[in-house]
Formats: C-alpha cells, sequence, structure tokens
C-alpha cells in the first residue's frame, strides 16, 4: 500500500486551498459551454439520417472514398479507418440520399471477402430518435435528482451533487466536439451512463462527509477520496480496455466518451463538489477552523 | 471459508448462479440481430394508428414476409406510428427482396387449372369472415365471402366451366415468367403427388375426386411458369439457354453446396434475374415449393360454381371447417388479408433500415469477449495493486463473474434479446458492481489512525449499503426513462443495466457485504 500512499499524497486536494480549486472545474465548465456554443453537438447518422456502413477485415487505403464519391454521387462520404490489436477496417458515413444496397454493392464489388454492415436511417426517424433521446437525457436527469434530494434531504450538498453530474455531461459534450465524436444513440447511451457513473463517487463522498462523525472535514474527503479514485480508476481500465479490444462503433464510441466524462467527474468530485461540502460542513460547524 | 458458505446471502448468490448456468445450458439466449447478422427495417405509417389497427398491419406484414422462408422473422410494432421487421442471418442479396416485399403492395391471383379465374383487382369486397360451431358435430365451421365485378364473374365462370372439384389456387406475389429450377428428385416428388393435396381448407361438401394428374403443380402455377429438373449442376446454363429473352427471372431451389454460386453467377450472366431460394427447416417439398411460386391455399371448387353460368351477383364464399374457433380465426383472417392482396390498412414507408453481416456480428462477440476478459483483468490487477491482498481480489473478480452469469440467466428466462446495447448495459452494471464492492471493502477495513474504526463493522457496512443503494437508485432513475420511451436499441441497453443493478442490490452486493465482513472480522 506504501506507493498508492505516495502516489495519494501528491494528488491529496485536501492539502490547498478549495476555495482557490474550485475555480478550476468551474472554469472548465465555462470552457465546454463556450465550445458547444460555439462549435455546437454534431449529430450522428443515426440522428440526423443518412447511412453508415462498416466494413471488416479488409485494411483501409485512402482511395476508397474518391471511389465510393465517384460511383455513388455524394461529395459528402466520408470514410475512416477503425483499428483494433485483433481486426481492422473502415466506416463509411453517407447523406440520406445514397441508396444503401447500391453501396453495398459498390463495396463488395471491390472486395468480396469483406463483412460489411449497412446502418440507413432516413430524416424523419431520425429526428424522432433525436427528440426522444433528448427527453430520455432530460428526464434522466430530473429522477436522479429526485433520488439525490430524498436520499440527503439537504438542498446545498444535494445541488452540487446534481450540477457535477451536469457538468460532467457538458465536459464530455464538449469533448465529442472537439474530438468529432457524434452524438448517436450510442454516445446518448454513454451520456446516461456517465450520469449514473458520475454521481457514484458525489453519492460516496456527500455521504462520508455529512454522515461520519469523528474526523476532521478534511479526513473525510481524504477517506472517501481513496475509494472513489479506486472506483474511478478500475471503471476507466475497463473503458480503456474495451476501447482498445473491440472494433465496433457502438462500444467504441460508448468507452471513449465515459473516459473523457469520468476524467472531467474526476475533477468534479474532488475539487468542485470537495469545495462545496467542506465550505458547507464548516459553516454548519459554525465557522470552526476544522483542518 | 466454512462460515463464508454458511451464510444466507452467499448461498443466495450461489443458488442464482447454479440456476443461471441451468437456465442458459438448457434455454440458451436469444442474440439479437447485430450480434447474428441480419437485416431490420424500419417502417413509418402514414399517421399514428390504434392498437387494432396496427396488429392487422404486423399480420399482414408478416403473412408476405413468411415467403422468404426463413423461420426468424420477426415484425413488432414500435409506439403507434413505426413498425420494426427483424430478418435474422440474412445474406445482402435477400435484403433486397426483404424490402422489396416492404414496399410493394401485393398482387392476388386466383387459379384454377392454371387459368387466372380472379385477379386482385378484380374484388370489390370482403366481407367479415364468419364462424360457428358446425351443426354436424365437432370442429368449427367457417367461411369467408367476397364480391367480385360483374366482369370479372363471367370470366371466372368461364374457366371454372366443368371444373367442378378442382382446386382454387390462390397466389399471392405469384413470380410471374419465370423458370424455377430443382433438382430431379424434388421435380418428382411434386409432379406426381403420392398422398393428398395438402389442400389446407376442404369444401365439406365435395369429394376430391381420384385422379392425380389433373391436378398436377405444374399446370396449377400457370404456363408463364416454367419448372425445370436438372440431375448435374453443371447443366444448368445449357437447359436455360431457350429461355434466354424469353422469361425475366430464375429461381434456383437448391442450397449452395447443390447449385455453387459460379452457377449462379453463370445464370446471371445470361441476362436473368437470378434467385436462390433455400427450404424453411422442416418444410417438405409441397410447402417449399408453393412458397416459392406464393400458392397460399387452395380451396376446392363447388360443383354449382362449375357450370359455366355467370351469376348476376358475382359474390362467393370460401367454406371450410377447422378443429378448433382459434385456428378458425387464423384460417378466415389470413384467407381475408389474401383476398386483399396483403393491402395494408395504412400507408408505409421505408424510415430506415440496417444490414449486418453475419460475419461482422459473430466477429463482434468474439471482440467483446477479448475485451471484457481484458476489462476483467485489468479491474483484478488494479484492486490487487491497491489492497495486496488477494483474499479481497479474488471475492471482487468472482462476484463480477458470477454477476454476469445471473444476469444472462435472468435474460434466458424472461427471454430477452442480448444485443451490442445490452451487452453495453452488462458491462455498466458490472462496473458499478465493481465499485461498489471497492465502496463495501473500503468501508469494512480499518486503517490505522482513522477515528472511524470505532464504529463497528456492522455500522460501517450498513453505511457502504446507503451509498450503494443511492448510487444505484440513481441510475435506475436515469435509466428508467430510456427503457419507457423505448428508444430503439437504446431500450435494450437501459432494461439490461436496470435488471444488473437490481440483480446487484438484492443478490451479489449483500453477498460480498457478508463475505466481506466474515474475511475482515478474522
Amino acid at each position: 500500500m506504501k506507493a498508492f500512499e505516495k502516489i495519494f499524497d501528491k494528488i491529496d486536494v485536501t492539502k490547498h486551498d478549495y476555495k482557490k480549486l474550485i475555480f478550476i472545474p468551474l472554469g472548465l465548465v465555462l470552457i465546454a459551454i463556450i465550445i458547444l456554443g460555439t462549435m455546437g453537438v454534431n449529430l450522428g447518422v443515426d440522428l440526423r439520417g443518412g447511412t453508415l456502413a462498416t466494413v471488416n477485415g479488409i485494411s483501409y487505403s485512402p482511395d476508397i472514398e474518391n471511389y465510393l464519391i465517384t460511383n455513388l454521387g455524394d461529395s459528402t462520404i466520408k470514410v475512416r479507418s477503425i483499428y483494433s490489436p485483433i481486426d481492422e477496417g473502415f466506416i463509411v458515413e453517407t447523406g440520406p440520399d445514397v441508396d444503401s444496397s447500391k453501396l453495398i454493392g459498390l463495396i463488395n464489388a471491390r472486395y468480396p471477402d469483406a463483412a460489411v454492415s449497412v446502418q440507413n436511417v432516413g430524416p424523419s426517424l431520425g429526428a424522432s430518435f433525436l427528440k426522444q433521446g433528448t427527453q430520455a437525457i432530460l428526464l434522466a436527469f430530473l429522477f436522479m435528482a429526485i433520488v439525490v434530494f430524498l436520499a440527503f434531504r439537504i438542498p446545498i450538498p444535494s445541488v452540487a451533487v446534481v450540477f457535477s453530474a451536469f457538468s460532467d455531461m457538458l465536459i464530455a459534450l464538449a469533448f465529442m466536439s472537439i474530438a468529432g465524436i457524434e452524438l448517436s444513440r450510442y454516445t446518448i447511451a454513454a451520456i446516461l451512463m456517465l450520469i449514473g457513473y458520475s454521481v457514484d463517487t458525489d453519492i460516496l463522498l456527500t455521504t462520508r462527509v455529512l454522515k461520519e462523525k469523528g474526523d476532521t472535514v478534511n479526513q473525510k474527503v481524504r477517506n472517501a477520496m481513496k475509494t472513489g479514485l479506486m472506483m474511478t480508476f478500475t471503471t476507466l481500465a475497463a473503458l480503456t480496455s474495451l476501447y482498445l479490444f473491440s472494433t465496433s462503433e457502438v462500444i467504441d464510441d460508448i468507452a471513449i466518451v465515459l473516459i473523457f466524462g469520468l476524467i472531467a467527474d474526476l475533477m468534479m468530485t474532488w475539487i468542485f463538489n470537495a469545495g462545496v461540502l467542506k465550505w458547507y460542513a464548516l459553516r454548519r460547524a459554525g465557522g470552526e477552523l476544522d483542518e | 471459508m466454512n462460515k463464508i458458505l454458511k451464510n444466507g446471502r452467499v448461498l443466495l448468490l450461489i443458488t442464482a448462479v447454479v440456476l443461471s448456468i441451468v437456465t442458459l445450458y438448457f434455454n440458451g439466449i436469444s442474440t439479437g440481430l447485430d450480434l447474428e447478422g441480419g437485416t431490420l427495417v424500419t417502417l413509418e405509417l402514414d399517421k399514428p394508428v390504434t392498437a387494432d389497427v396496427m396488429e392487422d398491419t404486423v399480420t399482414r406484414l408478416e403473412l408476405r414476409l413468411n415467403r422468404l422462408g426463413i423461420s426468424d422473422v420477426s415484425v413488432r410494432p414500435w409506439g403507434d406510428s413505426n413498425i420494426m421487421v427483424e430478418v435474422s442471418g440474412t445474406s445482402a442479396e435477400k435484403e433486397e427482396s426483404v424490402i422489396k416485399i416492404l414496399q410493394e403492395q401485393g398482387v392476388y391471383e386466383a387459379r384454377i387449372d392454371g387459368q387466372v379465374a380472379v385477379k386482385g383487382s378484380d374484388i370489390v369486397r370482403v366481407d367479415p369472415p364468419e364462424v360457428r360451431q358446425s351443426s354436424y358435430g365437432a370442429g368449427i365451421e367457417w367461411n369467408v365471402p367476397f364480391t367480385i365485378t360483374k366482369e370479372a364473374g363471367q370470366i371466372f365462370a368461364k374457366v371454372a366451366k366443368g371444373k367442378g372439384g378442382y382446386p382454387v389456387d390462390m397466389f399471392l406475389d405469384r413470380p410471374a415468367n419465370s423458370v424455377i429450377i430443382l433438382n430431379n428428385a424434388m421435380y418428382n416428388s411434386l409432379i406426381v403427388p403420392k398422398s393428398d393435396l395438402n389442400i389446407s381448407s376442404i369444401d365439406a361438401n365435395v369429394s376430391i375426386p381420384q385422379i392425380e394428374n389433373v391436378f398436377s403443380i405444374e399446370r396449377r402455377v400457370g404456363e408463364d411458369i416454367k419448372i425445370l429438373k436438372f440431375t448435374n449442376s453443371n447443366e444448368i446454363p445449357s437447359l436455360l439457354k431457350s429461355y434466354v429473352g424469353q422469361k425475366d427471372k430464375v429461381i434456383v431451389l437448391a442450397s449452395e453446396e447443390e447449385v455453387g454460386r459460379d452457377i449462379i453467377n453463370q445464370i446471371t450472366a445470361m441476362g436473368f434475374k437470378t434467385e436462390r431460394e433455400v427450404r424453411g427447416e422442416s418444410e417438405n417439398d409441397y410447402a417449399f415449393f408453393s412458397r416459392i411460386v406464393g400458392l397460399m391455399n387452395s380451396p376446392i371448387l363447388s360443383e354449382n360454381l362449375a357450370t359455366g353460368e355467370a351469376s348476376a351477383t358475382p359474390s362467393y364464399v370460401i367454406q371450410g371447417t377447422s378443429a378448433t374457433a382459434e385456428e378458425a380465426n387464423k384460417e378466415t383472417s389470413e384467407l381475408k388479408i389474401i383476398l386483399q392482396s396483403g393491402a395494408l390498412p395504412v400507408a408505409t414507408k421505408i424510415a430506415g433500415k440496417s444490414f449486418i453481416s453475419p460475419t461482422l456480428g459473430s466477429e463482434f462477440i468474439r471482440q467483446i469477449l477479448i475485451a471484457g476478459a481484458a476489462a476483467l483483468i485489468a479491474v483484478a490487477a488494479l484492486v490487487f495493486i491497491r489492497y495486496r491482498k488477494i483474499f479481497i481480489s479474488i471475492p471482487i473478480i468472482c462476484i463480477s463473474f458470477s454477476e454476469v452469469l445471473i444476469i444472462l440467466g435472468v435474460a434466458s428466462v424472461i427471454h430477452w434479446t442480448i444485443d451490442l446495447a445490452a451487452m453495453a448495459g452488462i458491462i455498466a452494471s458490472i462496473g458499478t458492481g465493481v465499485d461498489h464492492q471497492i465502496v463495501i471493502t473500503d468501508e469494512s477495513l480499518m486503517e490505522k489512525g482513522e477515528k472511524r474504526r470505532r464504529k463497528s463493522i456492522k455500522k460501517r457496512v450498513a453505511q457502504a449499503f446507503f451509498i450503494i443503494f443511492t448510487s444505484a437508485f440513481t441510475t435506475i432513475g436515469a435509466m428508467a426513462p430510456l427503457a419507457y420511451l423505448s428508444l430503439g436499441m437504446l431500450r435494450g441497453f437501459a432494461v439490461t443495466t436496470i435488471i444488473g443493478l437490481l440483480i446487484g442490490i438484492t443478490i451479489t452486493r449483500p453477498a460480498y457485504g457478508n463475505i466481506a465482513k466474515i474475511i475482515l472480522k478474522n
């Protein structure tokens, strides 16, 4: 446990002034809002309408894009490569007007042995996916917030938990926007998973700080952090191996969005939420210096 | 160890795991289209419809799609204005025919002795079928009345003249002007019928004449469909030579082992539209052939319609008897749909379609198994590095693994389909599971200098469970709208996650809590 303690000592947030630290996550949230405001969110093929073809078992060559553009007459066609240690291939994305059976035909003509999967979503179906997805995220927040309020029954800490989860989502969306990851049905699932995962550590922290007696606030945060970091890092380790080994667009996208969302959550939980809780606990204790 | 195994919660976990393994072994698990390969088409209805209309539409689509001869055609409503059609394990060529069937209106045709007697466009009206208890004894009598135009009535009378007792062959989507190729054995068994005619509804008043040749299936399908037999698949191209430019389509009723892909390519190169059809599971020659030519039903022509006299009001009744009321209802509603050419009560259009190659599906399973194993190893390594105690790492990994088994077991019992999204859900709940076990471990572990060690293990584990329940319910709360909103595949993800979390808080976490208590006391 020695090595763990050493690393932990270096990243122990309770050693710094929480009032100053709290501006780091808040600044990050602000940057995320600016990014989302200026760059917006890229909608995936399944939410805006179009065709997505996944071709496995073939190594990607850049000329495939031109081959498809000339033969299908859609200049918006994009091809990108996918790679994992156990398989490789590429992904084709087209606009809504391309006939998907024609696309399969063209790919099969060039690569007879490739395994092709095609997903085609019409614009109106995409719109209803988007509407349902947005509703799902909003309702998810609402229900999560209700559970948190019922569990703690104290406004300020509960709001801090909900705000952290909301910020995680904003940062994850901003990351997607920069990294060119599209919002699809699957990344919506990732965002919902993120709500679940990020709230876990916040609940752990809040319970330890509010419900335990005896230790100083700093000691409680430190203890919670030991547990919480372990939770987040095991999750990150699992997600990283999923990301590395799978060539499934679905799994890859879910994994990468969660990875960045959880990294953002480390900051939101252990700097922002811990800071708010410390402030709240100290104020409740009548301003006593507890350090 | 003994103490752990005798613990009630742990016993519950072990029982659940054993039951899951047994269920999985006997019941198996249904995997989704994206893991198995197949075609998924999302249809959008013109307007939202009531449950009745939706059911009717689904039945009609099912009936027409069954021509594909694949056992796994699933048509299911999705909300009030969408229908999802799933055909599993198909090839890219098959996808085209699925789309074609979904897009086009069916074509109905009734033939007597190969001659067109009634066309779908002749039918003015199909009246509600009547079903009643047979007055002669057991069984349910039913009839389906329909009316055709006056002109069509005259044609019917002419075609039916002197054909009393003949089957009236009702076709839906008959492959007009085509050549059907089949092997010698199948040809012989079809052309010389040995047993009965496999007529599903027989007019009770008419006896079947014993002259089998009259009912040669070759005549019954009509002259424009040519049936060709082959003994050696290599001779097929030369057999077809005389039909180049005459026939549009060639349907080969043979598996790939019997007639290779090269032969099919040769036929296509001759200028035919080529289709390969494969026998469905437990389909006999007659049923297989009937399906290909779209022969849906063959009631027997009553003698009094065979006089050649056209009726002033050309209304007809298809009669039959079934053993149960349920069968009668099925039979009549199917006949009604056939007479209406499978027409749908509401206009539909294809809103989206996916095709997943079967090899890709199995590749995904392989990848996820490898990735899952890697994830488990990574987690185990981290847990070991952190706690340096093998007796903490092993239970965490064992419990995570048993959680996967129980989730799959539950999925098997409730016939829940495991697809990629559901797998993501399993991963999500395992991830949460590991997190929660870490919470339990840390709450139970005593560290030097911590004042909270004064609390008993029992109290600390209780606090751990407060954290676990709260966080499990936030996730369940977050997933519930998704499960309810039925966002297609995401629904699977949400439901699986919820199932996983419920199993977690009721079975696996309490078991781990007790294991931790016992281990840490010693």
